[in-house]
């Protein structure tokens, strides 16, 4: 089942998305740049959820100390659970536990939310949409101020969630995010669905590495490759040699 | 101008635990640019409130080589580009909080604007000018933060993950203004967590668990025969054309 949306308003950049389908699984990008109005489309969405009551879109913001309203670690991620009830069951309890171990943030249950650091923070907003089990995650930049270990746990949660929820994530990162999504929207007074690769070849700014600056130059001059084939050396060096030995590569073309 | 001392620093903020910083010993060189890495929690934020002074330092004391003491570095010594911007927006307009460093130190109304405005056109903040900071997106809080305290242009200077949701011009842009801070010699700290700032330090300091783990002037990690022969290219001169890349990838040294 997928959530066919209509007429949302993004209201501070004056544009609608005039249609839209929230997929019910797997891993989609949406990108655009600074100021946009993705965030604004996240919060459209949950909004829609709510009052539509068709799904449970969760929404982890950009700025997690916005959504960590509880003076501890351990009740920021067990509230909704409790209910008026002091006692969390068996289930519940190793359920969150496990949660927050495997986002390092165990040790830190008796911690103010505040008091973390701005990664740990980060963690915790994440770990405590984790618990919620939504059916849309909407991750806004969820990979800013995580360190490297930090980046592996969001990476592999994302892949555990999307078999039963879908994961809608934004970042500037294209590398990253063409490693883990194929598809997604451009966002930028529209909202367009593309193949992440051909967003990325149509509208990335300019090219961090060297290898995206060829990859682009490759696409420029019409080559056949994958356009997503630069976040990966070891691919792209592939692609290159089979054009090579096909005989593709001329001077003249270049 | 000149270094800062911090001997035997550590922080910690509450009785009981451990030190969230420190002990540790540096001394920030004049002109020096540093970029302060480790995992999350390892106590980069609070180096740099150490530094500024919102943190009391639990042990050690920090100093210019000129023997001056921390609390007596005239105001606005110290500029910081938060974590979190927007804890540190306090102005009604984007233009006026931009304004309010220069004139906090003391330079006239007007100057102070002169000054703001220049920094809202350097980091292409002119269309968010008369915007509330909170109704900024994140990048641009973000941006708007930096141009603060570029108007402040204090002598030492922090970018708390300076690069956190800014898009590839934001990026650009911040780039571009680390290169001219280091051709002014200016000195500073960036904390973070992406490579792309090795390749612009001078010298890259680890932390772990608070402590200092390695401290190494940098050595590019990228590939180096790659990055060399992609050099001429990467910068815009003396252009290799893709095939010669492209050969040089198949049957060469190159090795990505
Ligand atoms: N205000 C505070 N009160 C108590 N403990 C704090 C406070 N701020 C930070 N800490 C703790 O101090 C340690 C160091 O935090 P710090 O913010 O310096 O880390 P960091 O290296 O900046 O991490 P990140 O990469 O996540 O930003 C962490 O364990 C954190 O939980
Ligand atoms: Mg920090």
């Amino acid at each position: 089942m997928s959530w066919h949306i209509e007429h949302l308003k993004v209201p501070h950049n004056h544009w609608e998305i005039e249609s839209m389908v929230v997929p019910d699984s797997g891993i989609w990008g949406l990108v655009g740049p600074n100021g946009a109005g993705k965030s604004q489309v996240f919060s459209r969405l949950v909004s829609w959820s709510i009052h539509s009551k068709a799904a449970r879109f969760g929404l982890v913001a950009q700025n997690p100390l916005l959504q960590l309203t509880e003076t501890s670690v351990w009740d920021q991620v067990t509230w909704p659970f409790r209910r008026g009830r002091n006692e969390l069951s068996a289930d519940v309890h190793n359920r969150v536990s496990q949660i927050l171990e495997d986002w390092g943030l165990l040790a830190y249950r008796e911690q103010e939310p505040w008091q973390l650091s701005g990664g740990q923070q980060r963690c915790l907003a994440l770990a405590a949409m984790e618990c919620l089990a939504p059916d849309v995650y909407l991750l806004d930049e969820p990979l800013e101020n995580l360190d490297h270990g930090h980046r592996n746990v969001l990476e592999s949660k994302i892949r555990e969630w999307e078999q039963s929820a879908a994961v809608i994530i934004t970042s500037h990162s294209w590398q990253w995010l063409l490693t883990i999504a194929s598809a997604g929207w451009w966002c930028h007074e529209e909202l367009m669905p593309g193949d992440l690769g051909d967003l990325w070849y149509r509208f990335a700014g300019r090219p961090e590495t060297p290898l995206e600056d060829l990859w682009r130059r490759l696409l420029d001059v019409k080559m056949p490759v994958t356009p997503r084939a630069w976040i990966d050396p070891a691919w792209a060096r592939h692609e290159v040699i089979k054009m090579w030995d096909r005989g593709i590569i001329r001077e003249s073309t270049l | 101008m000149a270094s800062i001392i911090l001997e035997r620093v550590s922080v910690r903020y509450d009785v009981g635990t451990r030190a969230a910083l420190g002990p540790l010993d540096l001394t920030i060189g004049e002109g020096e640019c540093l970029f302060v890495t480790g995992p999350n929690g390892s106590g980069k934020t609070t180096l740099a409130r150490a530094l500024t002074g919102v943190v009391p330092l639990t042990t050690g004391h920090i100093r210019m080589s000129t023997g001056v003491d921390q609390n007596k570095w005239p105001p606005g010594t110290v500029g910081w580009v938060q974590q979190n911007p927007r804890q540190q927006m306090v102005g009604a307009t984007v233009a006026e909080d931009i304004g309010l460093a220069p004139l906090w130190l003391g330079t006239t109304w007007d100057q102070a604007m002169k000054q703001g405005q220049a920094s809202l056109r350097e980091f292409g903040l002119g269309p968010w000018a008369q915007y509330k900071p909170s109704h900024l997106s994140g990048g641009w809080q973000h941006m708007a933060a930096l141009a603060g305290v570029h108007a402040q242009d204090p002598t030492l200077l922090i970018l708390d993950e300076p690069d956190a949701m800014l898009d590839s011009c934001g990026l650009d842009r911040l780039k571009t203004w680390v290169r001219h801070l280091k051709e002014r010699h200016q000195t500073f700290l960036i904390l973070g967590h992406h490579e792309r700032w090795e390749e612009i330090a001078d010298r890259v300091i680890n932390l772990e668990a608070g402590r200092i783990v390695a401290d190494e002037t940098t050595n590019y990690r990228v590939n180096e025969g790659w990055q060399q022969f992609l050099r001429g290219w990467w910068v815009g001169t003396d252009q290799p054309t893709v095939t010669e890349v492209m050969s040089e990838i198949c049957h060469g040294t190159l090795n990505i």
